[in-house]
């Protein structure tokens, strides 16, 4: 995949030019299908997006769930559908920046998990049968943070 | 949430005035979400300062673990949701505990 070397240029408007190439967009505008097919089939590979708050108090932790649980459904697969709209746009605004990382976030933690995703991990060897999804973990790692380093000038400058 | 009374080798405990004790709001480290991001969602939950912010995400790195929130129950559970929906992992527990 041809990477873009940067995926925004910040406009005098305050939003943000979309640099990333066709190939890339493409790429991500299929990814969020893919976790919102996990989450409907209740994928073990999801866990991680919907994490137990009271793990040892079983009951606690299902009237919590009751109360939320579909609230929570719902705001990751409104973020992750707001991404796929957002993506092929060319000049983006910072709402739809905050829904980039918030999705491209749950895209990782699913892929992650799948690979089994380690502090300091390696990517494996070419030969290896996962390696094309280490090099899109790592393609999806390095686009978030490319984005919260334009998120975080936002802060400083004091116009976020 | 269950409220009510509960009685236990003859003491009976107010569930309502159990649930106002303070409880934790405690965020995990976690392999995959990266140190920018976790810092960039304390400070855009919370409103924290970008200091401390970085200074609770490397508590997380570095001990597996950082209290990040507290308050009554209900709050708590709000703050533990809100990190949820970024894709962070927090659990509660009481400040006594």
């Amino acid at each position: 995949m041809t990477q873009s070397t940067g995926p925004l240029r910040r406009l005098e408007d305050g939003r943000f030019q979309n640099l990333l190439h066709e190939e890339e967009k493409e790429l991500l505008s299929v990814l969020p299908g893919l976790v919102n097919e996990a989450i409907d089939m209740n994928s073990p590979y999801v866990t991680r997006l919907f994490p137990p708050t009271y793990p040892f108090d079983a009951v606690a932790q299902s009237e919590f769930e009751r109360i939320s649980g579909d609230a929570l459904v719902e705001q990751h697969r409104g973020l992750l559908n707001g991404f796929c709209v957002s993506i092929h746009k060319d000049e983006i605004t910072q709402e739809e920046l905050v829904t980039w990382v918030g999705a491209l976030n749950d895209i990782r933690l699913l892929l992650g998990t799948a690979l089994d995703v380690f502090e300091e991990m390696q990517r494996p060897n070419e030969d290896d049968p996962r390696f094309q999804d280490f090099v899109i973990f790592d393609y999806l790692t390095w686009l978030q943070g490319s984005i919260l380093d334009f998120l975080a000038e936002q802060n400083h400058s004091g116009s976020a | 949430m269950s409220t009510g009374t509960v009685t236990e080798g003859g003491v009976t405990t107010d569930l309502s005035e159990a649930r106002d004790l303070p409880w934790r709001v405690v965020l995990w480290n976690d392999p995959i979400n990266l140190i920018s991001y976790v810092t960039w969602v304390l400070q855009s939950l919370f409103g924290y300062s970008l200091d401390k912010a970085t200074a609770l995400t490397m508590e997380v790195h570095n001990n597996g673990r950082a209290i990040v929130s507290h308050g009554p129950r209900e709050k708590a559970e709000v703050d533990a949701n809100l990190l949820h929906e970024r894709g962070l992992w927090a659990t509660l527990e009481r400040e006594s505990d």
